[in-house]
């Protein structure tokens, strides 16, 4: 049971972006890629998704080619309709799968704390907020892979690590499959079992980094630390510039 | 306090242009203003009110029908085959105004029972219609690409699309779409009230006031009365936009 992405390439006319990507990731475990900020990571996640097509390769998921059903997507940006409430932004994944389900909704605006908050519109809302609003959404249809684009780039700090913490809470509930692109090596350490290191345009895949830490991290820890600076050297030996 | 000034100057100019004999004083015309609120005017008998309120049925009416199909055709307009199938159709017909359909209106509704405000109506039909449907199929087109990816991320297909992601989003487009319609139709009907005798409607009555000897205090309050009802349409109308959030500024 596992979600594979095979040899996938993918061209914008001159632009090669993708030139044959393939990790696998084991069912349930959160997997993490990194790479510099345009190098494909959000083209490889969007097809994962199935809204943009593969040059070349598959993605193949428990044997067979993923569909839209299996996946959970968070925007990069937050994305949320203005004109629906948070309770109607999350109604909306599930009305674009048929289903009507107004407590389940809610059930799940609970969980991320955000109780007391159905009515609001976006605008009324914080970013860290809003963003969770943006994974509501996409748990609410129960998807198998959860794709994560960049979801707390755009935050402050404390907001982020506090974000951080609540959606591995939040995972930890019923372990789906996450893939989660950010260009931030210390997010990636603190989330993930497993992180795909990419490299600059057209992207492939450098190396693959079990993280074997127990949950919860502590980011000052010996072994934290070590594992940055082996992701960091890994994404150096191809980049000039090494991201943090 | 710059309305006050600006109305100062309005009044100052306006008296300067009564002293050199080019206009009767303002507080004449008030006073003629006044008395047709409640009295009927000396030829057709009807208070500037009643006039009013027919040319309002009439732009109402004929600008009610231009909406009722500018506004589904608009927002079809999203679908490229339908574009492709009448946007070039629509840009021909587009640049002829109003006023150039009034003589071929008054002869297709010649056989009509009531020829005149079938005409009457038609212009302004044809006035509101391309004034809104404009703005409408603009916002449709417009929607942005972003909401369209996340509706296919979750799997929603082209009808999902079109009614939970253009329809909500154009919908300040199509207020938009009302004002600048109801606009036009305002003006249109105006202008085809004076061509024939319709009976009533504040053009037609500035026209009466003209062809009895040029009643210029008369003529003035009819023309202050359809800059008053055009300014109450559109305020009203332009309130109502800036109740969405994600209303991108009007730019008509």
């Amino acid at each position: 049971m596992a979600l594979e992405v095979k040899n996938v390439k993918k061209r914008f006319g001159d632009l090669n972006v993708l030139d044959g990507v393939s990790f696998t990731v084991e069912d349930g475990n959160f997997a993490c890629i990194v790479g510099e900020s345009g190098c494909g990571k959000t083209t490889l996640l969007k097809i994962i998704a199935g809204i943009e097509r593969a040059d070349e390769g598959e993605i193949i998921y428990n044997g067979r080619p993923v569909k839209k059903e299996d996946i959970g997507y968070v925007f990069q940006d937050d994305r949320l309709l203005p004109w629906r409430t948070a309770l109607g932004n999350i109604q909306f994944a599930m009305e674009m799968r048929g289903i009507t389900d107004k407590e389940k909704a809610k059930s799940y605006l609970e969980l991320v704390g955000l109780k007391g908050f159905e009515s609001y519109y976006p605008h009324q809302l914080s970013g860290g907020m809003r963003q969770r609003v943006g994974i509501c959404r996409a748990l609410v249809v129960n998807p198998e892979i959860l794709l994560m684009d960049e979801p707390f780039a755009s935050l402050d700090a404390q907001t982020r690590n506090r974000m951080q913490m609540e959606l591995l809470k939040i995972w930890d509930r019923d372990r789906k499959t996450v893939i989660f692109v950010t260009h931030s090596i210390d997010e990636a350490v603190f989330l993930a079992d497993k992180i795909v290191v990419l490299s600059k345009r057209p992207a492939r895949v450098i190396d693959v980094v079990d993280i074997d830490i127990e949950r919860p991290r502590d980011r000052t820890d010996e072994k934290f630390i070590s594992y940055r600076r082996k992701i960091m050297r890994c994404l150096s030996s191809i980049n000039h510039a090494p991201q943090t | 306090m710059r309305k006050a000034q600006s109305f100062f100057l309005f009044i100052s100019a306006w008296y300067l242009l009564s002293f050199l004999n080019v206009l009767p004083y303002p507080h004449t015309t008030a006073i003629t203003f006044a008395t047709l609120l409640v009295e009927g005017d000396p030829v057709l008998g009807k208070t500037i009110i009643e006039h009013s309120i027919s040319s309002i049925l009439r732009v109402v009416t004929g600008s009610g029908i231009a909406f009722l199909i500018s506004i589904p055709l608009g927002i079809l307009m999203w679908y490229e085959r339908v574009y492709s199938l009448f946007y070039p159709i629509l840009e021909v017909l587009r640049p002829i105004p109003p006023l150039a359909w009034i003589p071929l209106s008054y002869i297709l509704f010649a056989s009509f029972p009531n020829p005149t405000v079938f005409a009457q109506i038609f212009i302004v039909f044809v006035g509101a219609f391309f004034p809104s449907f404009v703005t409408i199929s603009d916002y449709a087109r417009n929607t942005p690409s972003e909401y369209i990816e996340l509706a296919e991320v979750f799997g929603g297909d082209e009808m999902k699309i079109l009614r939970r992601v253009v329809i909500p989003y154009s919908i300040p487009g199509i207020i938009t779409g009302i004002r600048v319609g109801l606009g036009v139709g305002w003006m249109s009907i105006i202008a085809a009230e004076m061509i024939a005798t319709s009976g009533s409607g504040i053009g037609y009555f500035i026209m009466v006031m003209y062809e009895v000897g040029g009643r210029m205090p008369e003529i003035i309050s009819g023309m202050a009365m359809i800059g008053i009802i055009g300014y109450g349409m559109n305020a009203i109308l332009l309130k109502l936009e800036e109740r969405f959030p994600w209303h991108s500024k009007s730019r008509t």
